[in-house]
């Protein structure tokens, strides 16, 4: 499968006659634990333009999640600010769908269709008729038609996540929240559900932040990526990957970016052991 | 044991198989037989029961053959038929259930407001599960002393037991069961903008509601217990 690009190498994008969808701006985002209060990212900044697949990346405790969150409205920022189309998040709302990673974001009472349509109604954003028409295609585009009288607990965990991603784009949000959603599948299905991502991408051309530990779903999904440093959070590079998908994993180009991104992240470390081995070159 | 030289894996030939048309291989699957399909349905297993339970109870009570300390179920459904018929059991079946569906309300209720006020603050909570550790293992019967003090002998006392057995049960679930809505399903209602009473309608009562069942379930028959103090008050009246 190759990714048809919104735009091509022929073509830069002009950031300054674009605005932003989304504007994240020097944010630093504490949360709370029993004893601490813990500094997740620390003034990070970036930019999501409309039809960008955005990948936040990195290391665990990096605080993709919360950045996240911060942009779902669910975790206010100690400092600097957040806007989606030039208003202040301040709260969750459904102009931005959220994909989790856990399975039990579907609602167990509730059928497939139900699951879909339930935030349609709950938002009060469709009426009943124009809600099930809008579940019945997204359910058709996600491959679940058989399967949309059915409760979540008969479903496999790609199954589920197809219907959390159905439920999310039905609602036709301005940006798609992903929070590792392949993460607890299996290598395979992780793949096609990738595979699938995009082709829906193709179809639909929607906006997403995407987070992810993996390296190379970040460069196969996105078409832009933010690296994090650990702990807390900051930014340590933006770059371009929309020339990357699946059909490009086995070219050097791919590795060449794999490896850049790996020495970014790891970079510390290999620093860390450099002045080791030099301090016990000189000791 | 190390020997001297490591043991290797056996190199084999590859191969490739076509696979074989799902159609030859017969049996795929089967329809259960009428015994298997039969013992699904548990109102027949627990008809089964019943039946078997019934039969013990005529044959041991013929065996016996005194009708006063064992009487066979034949006779005992005799008397149930006599006094539904001609007696004053329906009668007071009724004020009973009037009584205890008057205490089972009420204790609804007010379980529904400790527990709505638990929910939405900390100290809310606090409230709740101190009391409910204060009285819910308190029997409802011993109460019942202090209540007739309290009310005189009567349907209000009779009343205040029975919210007493039910109320702490179904907040002690509720609560729990609100408790373990999992953080996943509470953000995913917040973010299709849900909040206040709808977001307690819509997300957290549906997914709590097992627990919430089961505390109707302990509370409903904790209501029955108090009852059978008064099905025995007209004899001693």
């Amino acid at each position: 499968m190759t990714v048809a690009q919104p735009v091509d190498g022929l073509l830069k994008p002009d950031t300054s006659a674009h605005s932003p969808l989304l504007s994240v701006k020097d944010v630093t985002l504490q949360y709370k634990t029993r004893e601490h209060i813990v500094t997740a990212t620390f003034r990070v900044s970036f930019d999501v333009f409309q039809a960008d697949r955005f990948v936040l990346l990195g290391p665990s405790g990096c605080g993709k999640s919360s950045l996240l969150k911060g942009v779902a409205g669910f975790m206010a920022p100690v400092e600097g600010s957040m806007q989606l189309n030039g208003q202040t998040i301040d709260r969750p709302g459904p102009d931005r769908m959220m994909v989790f990673q856990e399975f039990d974001q579907l609602m167990p009472w509730k059928t497939v269709q139900q699951n879909v349509m339930f935030p349609m109604l709950a938002s009060g954003r469709c009426t009943r008729k124009e809600a099930q028409e809008r579940a019945l295609r997204f359910i058709d585009k996600v491959n679940l038609t058989k399967f949309r009288d059915v409760y979540p607990h008969m479903l496999s965990g790609g199954m589920k996540q197809r219907v959390a991603i159905a439920r999310a784009m039905a609602m036709e949000p301005d940006i798609l929240l992903m929070d590792e959603p392949f993460a607890a599948l299996d290598a395979l299905t992780r793949r096609k559900m990738q595979e699938e991502l995009l082709q829906l991408w193709e179809d639909t051309r929607f906006t997403m932040l995407f987070v992810t530990h993996s390296i190379e779903e970040a460069i196969i999904v996105g078409s832009r990526i933010l690296v994090l440093s650990p702990h807390p959070g900051r930014v340590k590079a933006e770059l371009n990957a929309h020339q990357f998908s699946h059909a490009e994993q086995g070219r050097p180009e791919f590795g060449a970016l794999t490896q850049r991104i790996h020495n970014m992240l790891f970079a510390e470390r290999i620093e860390e052991e450099a002045l080791a081995k030099a301090g016990a070159a000189h000791g | 044991m190390a020997s001297a030289s490591p043991i290797t894996p056996l190199v084999r030939p590859e191969f490739e198989h076509a696979t074989v048309e799902a159609g030859q291989i017969g049996e795929v699957e089967r329809p259960l037989s009428t015994w298997e399909r039969l013992t699904n349905i548990e109102w027949v297993r627990k008809a089964a029961i019943l039946i078997t339970l019934a039969v013990i109870w005529e044959a041991y009570a013929r065996y016996v053959g005194n009708e006063l300390t064992f009487p066979t179920l034949v006779q005992t459904m005799q008397a149930l038929w006599d006094s539904t018929v001609s007696g004053p059991l329906l009668e007071r079946t009724f004020t009973s259930l009037k009584v205890l569906l008057t205490g089972y309300a009420l204790g609804l209720f007010i379980a529904a407001v400790f527990t709505t006020i638990a929910v939405s603050t900390r100290i809310g909570t606090d409230l709740l599960s101190t009391l409910t550790a204060m009285f819910n293992p308190l029997p409802a019967i011993a109460l019942l002393p202090l209540a007739l003090l309290w009310f005189g002998l009567g349907t209000p006392s009779l009343v205040f037991v029975i919210v007493h057995s039910v109320l702490w049960a179904v907040a002690l679930n509720t609560h729990t069961g609100f408790l373990a809505v999992s953080e996943t399903q509470r953000m995913a209602g917040m973010n299709y903008g849900l909040r206040g009473v709808r977001y307690v309608l819509k997300i957290l009562i549906p997914a709590a509601f097992p627990s919430i069942l089961a505390g109707l379930k302990i509370g409903w028959a904790f209501a029955w217990r108090p009852r059978l103090v008064h099905l025995r008050e007209p004899q001693s009246a």
